[in-house]
């Protein structure tokens, strides 16, 4: 097992409002980590602050020991909490995008994926509806042969069916010696696919531990466990 | 990987780009027509007929001027919606310096409001060799050039080359000022939780309001009073305070650049 990620006394703060405090951690390759937390609880500022996105008021944070940067970014592969893409592209448009920016992006799988779903390439994203959209976005982060997946709410916002679909696909998409950090707060529907998971509450961990450590200590589930930590 | 990020960034740009450039060739077509009705006209035009021609020549001005603006916006619209907006998370997650993405932005906004710049001056020229029979270009390359350089040695005491090239030199530093101006003030108006509008408007008119400061000191440094250019300066105050008021600008320029980029490497705050 390698260390992917590195974070040591990781701090962000908003003005006076602390999102991480103090955090340090690792997460190691070959993993499926769920990043588990309330809303507002720092999920998505630590994704962000690890994609480059934020700068930490505090701290280190390191991808495969190098900081975060150019080389970090050709390495992680990244799913928003939003729609990023260019919603006058057709989705032709943004595999050739992603094509021509990620040296690790598999064209093959990607339209192999969309033939599965029946989207066609030469739709337009913005006649698309928001769980067409979220799953093209999937597609295009999953067809990357990344080293770590980063996955901010993959599963909010869309119906049940959708849900299976999502999860699937990151069940069959990810190499074995990646790994992948989902962040929710939907504990129930992922908790199947997860081998380990950090709880993060009011911008501190408060466990990180395997699931299967958690089930033989607590003797419950994750989402039970979740339930009793946050309520 | 730069090479690439320009292509697709005048690929995302062009089709608005080009259809603002047709509206201005029609708007050019539009005002030629007008004015060589109004040039060629006879008794039997109407007053309708005059005032419609008046009209479109009125048109074609709000066009030439709207177009430049229009241009601009869009630009400056593009770049804070691939920035700081939801597709900032695309462009700062490629696998590229802030510095490269940053400069490929700029780069392709610079060269979209030079062609723009150079397109309206086509434009003009077109409309002014028009009103004056097709004989504006012929005129301009023999007797007014002469007269041109021999015009602006007397006034100014430097040369005709010499100050063509302040203009384009200006003209290039004028384009990237603007620029530099916006998106400086657009990246520290996002290092704001909220109100990033308010500060990005309140950062440009204080990098504006410290621009004029300099540019005024610089001027009174230089010995520039009224009564020396109306008793006709000498000729090396003049290539001072040209060449002066250009390294100026050219300092301001790697400055906003400087900030722009450390506030996109070191301070980025997408939230």
């Amino acid at each position: 097992m390698n260390t992917l990620v590195t974070c040591k006394e990781l701090t962000k703060t908003y003005g006076s409002k602390t999102a991480l405090n103090h955090v340090s951690f690792e997460i190691e390759s070959g993993h499926i980590i769920g990043l588990l937390g309330p809303n507002g609880s720092g999920k998505t500022t630590f994704i962000k602050l690890l994609n480059g996105l934020l700068t930490p008021t505090s701290g280190e944070l390191y991808v495969k020991k190098l900081p975060v940067g150019i080389e970090s970014k050709k390495i992680i592969s990244y799913l928003p909490d939003q729609t990023y893409l260019n919603m006058n592209n057709t989705v032709k448009e943004v595999l050739d995008y992603f094509h021509a920016f990620y040296a690790d992006f598999d064209m093959e799988r990607a339209c192999q994926m969309l033939d599965s779903l029946h989207i066609s390439p030469k739709d337009r994203l913005k006649a698309m509806s928001k769980g067409t959209k979220e799953k093209v976005q999937l597609i295009l982060v999953m067809s990357r042969r990344a080293e770590l997946y980063v996955l901010d709410e993959p599963i909010a916002g869309v119906d049940p069916a959708a849900r299976d679909y999502i999860l699937q696909t990151i069940l069959t998409n990810y190499d074995p010696d990646a790994s992948i950090l989902i962040s929710t707060h939907l504990i129930s529907d992922i908790e199947n696919i997860l081998d380990q998971v950090i709880f993060i509450k009011e911008g501190e961990i408060f466990l990180q531990a395997s699931v299967d450590d958690i089930r033989m200590q607590h003797q419950k589930s994750i989402d039970a466990l979740f339930r009793e930590v946050f309520k | 990987m730069i090479g690439k990020l320009i292509k697709y960034e005048f690929k995302h740009t062009s089709k608005t780009m080009f259809t603002t450039w047709i509206v201005l060739a029609a708007a050019t077509l539009m005002g030629s027509l007008a004015l060589y009705r109004l040039d060629q006209g006879n008794h039997s035009d109407t007053t309708f007929s005059v005032v419609m021609n008046v009209i479109m020549l009125v048109l074609y001005i709000i066009a030439l001027i709207g177009i430049f603006y229009v241009d601009f916006i869009y630009l400056c619209y593009h770049y804070y919606k691939t920035m700081y907006s939801s597709q900032g998370y695309l462009t700062h997650t490629l696998p590229l310096s802030p510095a490269a993405a940053f400069s490929v932005k700029i780069f392709a906004f610079f060269i979209w409001m030079l062609a723009s710049s150079v397109l309206l001056v086509i434009s003009v020229l077109v409309l002014l060799n028009v009103g004056s029979g097709g004989e504006f270009f012929s005129t301009i390359s023999t007797f007014m050039w002469d007269e041109f350089i021999q015009s602006v040695n007397e006034l100014f005491g430097i040369s005709a080359p010499f100050l063509i090239f302040i203009f384009i030199a200006d003209t290039f530093l004028g384009i990237l000022w603007r620029i530099l101006w916006v998106t400086t003030s657009m990246a520290i108006g996002q290092l704001f939780q909220s109100g990033r509008t308010g500060f990005s408007i309140l950062a440009g008119f204080c990098i504006y309001m410290v621009n004029q400061v300099v540019n005024t000191i610089l001027l009174a440094a230089s010995g520039y009073n009224l009564t020396a250019f109306l008793d006709g300066m000498p000729e090396n105050l003049i290539r001072q305070i040209l060449g002066g008021s250009m390294i100026i600008s050219a300092v301001m320029l790697i400055a906003l650049y400087g900030i722009c980029v450390y506030i996109n490497k070191k301070r980025l705050n997408l939230e």
